[in-house]
């Protein structure tokens, strides 16, 4: 017991991932008292829950970072994407909520394993520890992969779910080799750790093993990067992510578009933050973390460039939202591979602004789905008359996909535009422009298929509550636009508490 | 001696691995699977690690092995060719991707392998104890190690719910409802149960 006690002591500090792991069992269980009869309480419990996790993370943004059980670092880095994580979710629960397709099914369990993937989640973003950041993202995996699996009715959503496990089962492998190789090249687990020589040699930096023997950490390193590739779709591990899309449930995809993919973004942050970046790594290091992030450059590069191409042939907008969020990833990742404390700063803004305009993009898709029943492009037309707050709203969203002003989007690549140029990546930041270019088409078929079409006169079929999140989205996106500064802080106090030196260039 | 025993029980443990992925019955498969844990189980003892070696035995090579014959025998999975004609690329072409990957992969395996400086000390071990020794390992489990302990408990409750949503009938299901979402339903299940 003595031994335990110093352990116990750091329970408070986890209260947020305790009461998410509470509500998760609660639901488990009355869902079976329910019977599956009215789920809809379900869902109710859950926000209740989401909005007392989100009350004890906003204590935990002005407390001071610490750690408990000496691998859960509590810092600014994590809660802001833990903040997002319970917003998305509390948004995707809503989505759950109405729905119009879902009443049909007993949705119990949909509940459970979407907090079940957002513990994961919690895990993953704010932990140096590698056993604990692949438990995790399998969490988070595995909770997916039934999720996406939900509609068993229907054969996409089958397919889904077996793509998303083949391809996750193989790349967490992939991923599990790479740790494996960093655990015995450095004998620690610990990213923190890994960064410098331990003084009672107890591990060895990885600086030390770079100079001494650079092909297994060259290797290692890729191997892990690999993984995450894959949690983000950047282009060599994107293959599943539309059909993954199309087939899951649209609140499913919503929740793997906006969270799970900013989930991904945060664990790699923190891992090149703290393997290459942070204070006290060695100098060795910083050469080799110029070429990872020059890896990173051309990954970004292309991933945008083969999203954006592929969104441009899809005519099924649930397709063209999921190869567009390829195309994010790759900008996002833009501010990754600069390696500066002020290009991190400027991809957590960049995802702050994908959670926003996406959770109203996949917002509006559902809307749709409810109205018409199917997710072509071109059954949209007219509609932008008969439902002019949503449709005006998804118009705000697709202006702030492509980039442009007065949004959060176009607010958010200029930043990362600016930072990749400062850094000397002035190509990047040129095809990445050229991509924005390209993207203004395809975005702009959706409002032009919205309104430039004759209205047809049929029933308007009245969803208040999606309609009520996708308006304050839309207004969210522009507000944020014009007034960046608050989330803009917040974005900086990401890289600092990643004890990443702010002037290093 | 003991170096002998680990190539030797690393190249059989391949050999399985191999056998796993060619052989045409699923029931050989299990059969490999189950000989490569074996050889698995059987470096561990030499690395001087008992405990991790009969825990293999037990749970893998006893357990899940027995289950996944139980549902190969259920489902009466035959010869996969039959499985074949649904597949875009030739059986020889698809082995030859496949093939290459693995040889890739491997190649790289080897090659980190081969330059590897492993002069580390085990940090994680308590001074003047063995991590073979029971105790020490169960005390780190549920001190240092009890976040991620719990947080695998997690992981196995999320895959459980998981698995049994995918495989069960939906209450109220027509027939032939029923009917569309049969070819769906082996898959999931039997790759959620793979160890990981």
């Amino acid at each position: 017991m003595s031994e335990l006690s110093p352990y116990l002591a750091d329970l408070p500090r986890l209260a947020p991932e305790l009461l998410l792991t509470a509500l998760a069992l609660i639901v488990l269980v009355w869902d079976l008292v329910l019977r599956g009869r009215d789920s809809r309480k379900l869902g109710y419990l859950t926000l209740f829950g989401l909005v007392g996790t989100g009350w004890l993370l906003v204590q935990q943004w002005h407390a001071p970072t610490s750690t408990a059980f000496g691998m859960v670092v509590i810092d600014r880095f994590g809660t802001f994407f833990k903040l997002f994580t319970v917003g998305a979710l509390a948004v995707v629960t809503l989505f759950v909520l109405s729905d119009r397709r879902e009443k049909k099914h007993g949705v119990g369990e949909y509940f459970f394993l979407l907090i079940g993937a957002a513990i994961g989640i919690f895990f993953m973003v704010s932990t140096n520890n590698l056993v604990l950041l692949m438990l995790g993202l399998e969490l988070l995996s595995l909770a997916s992969y039934a999720l996406a699996g939900f509609h068993k009715g229907s054969k996409r959503s089958a397919e889904a779910a077996l793509k998303y496990i083949v391809f996750g089962g193989l790349s967490a492998g992939v991923m599990l080799y790479g740790i494996s190789l960093l655990y015995g090249l450095t004998g620690t687990i610990d990213l923190a750790a890994m960064g410098r020589n331990a003084a009672d040699g107890s591990s060895i930096s990885l600086a030390a093993q770079f100079t001494a023997s650079p092909v297994p950490v060259a290797i290692a390193v890729v191997l892990v990067l690999a993984g995450f590739a894959y949690k983000i779709s950047v282009v060599p591990f994107h293959f599943w992510t539309p059909d993954v899309y199309e087939g899951a449930p649209t609140p499913v995809t919503t929740f793997l578009a906006v969270a799970s993919k900013a989930a991904g973004f945060a664990a790699l942050l923190r891992f090149i933050g703290a393997l290459f970046m942070a204070e006290g790594v060695e100098v060795a290091v910083s050469a080799y973390a110029q070429r990872i992030g020059l890896l990173l450059a051309l990954l970004a590069a292309i991933t945008m460039t083969l999203g954006n191409l592929s969104a441009l042939r899809q005519t099924n907008l649930k397709r063209l939202l999921a190869y567009s969020s390829i195309a994010h990833a790759g900008y996002a990742l833009m501010g990754v591979a600069v390696m500066t404390s002020a290009g991190f700063s400027a991809s957590i803004f960049y995802l702050a602004a994908y959670y926003l305009m996406n959770l109203g993009a996949f917002g509006f898709l559902l809307f749709f789905e409810g109205v018409t029943g199917s997710e072509d492009v071109d059954s949209l037309k007219g509609l932008g008359w008969r439902y002019p707050l949503v449709s005006c709203a998804m118009v705000v969203m697709l202006v702030s996909l492509t980039g442009l002003p007065p949004t959060v989007g176009f607010y958010g690549k200029y930043l990362l535009f600016y930072e990749s140029v400062d850094a000397g990546y002035a190509w990047l930041a040129v095809v990445a422009a050229l991509n924005s270019v390209v993207s203004l088409f395809y975005y702009f078929r959706v409002a032009k298929a919205l309104f430039l079409t004759t209205v047809e006169d049929k029933p308007r079929v009245l969803q208040p509550v999606l309609t009520g999140i996708i308006a304050v989205l839309a207004v969210f996106t522009i507000v944020t636009g014009l007034f960046n500064r608050p989330l803009q802080e917040w974005a900086n106090a990401g890289p600092a508490s990643l004890h990443i030196p702010a002037a290093q260039k | 001696m003991a170096e002998t025993l680990f190539y030797l029980l690393g190249a059989l443990a391949l050999a399985f691995a191999v056998g796993v992925v060619r052989a045409r019955m699923p029931l050989f498969s299990v059969l490999s699977l189950l000989g490569s844990f074996f050889c698995l189980s059987g470096i561990y003892l030499l690395l001087g690690f008992p405990f991790l070696a009969a825990t293999q035995l037990l749970v893998y090579a006893g357990a899940i092995m027995v289950l996944f014959l139980f549902v190969i025998m259920l489902l009466n999975l035959g010869d996969e060719a039959q499985l074949e004609r649904h597949a875009g690329l030739s059986l020889s072409g698809r082995r030859l991707f496949v093939g290459g990957t693995a040889a890739a992969l491997l190649g790289i395996v080897g090659l980190a392998a081969a330059q590897m400086n492993t002069t580390f000390v085990a940090g994680e071990v308590p001074q003047g104890r063995a991590l073979d020794d029971l105790p020490t390992l169960a005390g780190l489990l549920f001190t240092r190690y009890m976040l991620p302990f719990e947080a695998a408990s997690l992981l196995l409750l999320a895959t459980m719910v998981g698995v049994i949503v995918l495989a069960k009938r939906q209450r109220g299901t027509s027939a032939v409802e029923a009917e569309a979402e049969a070819p769906a339903l082996p898959a999931p299940p039997l790759s959620s149960g793979a160890p990981r």
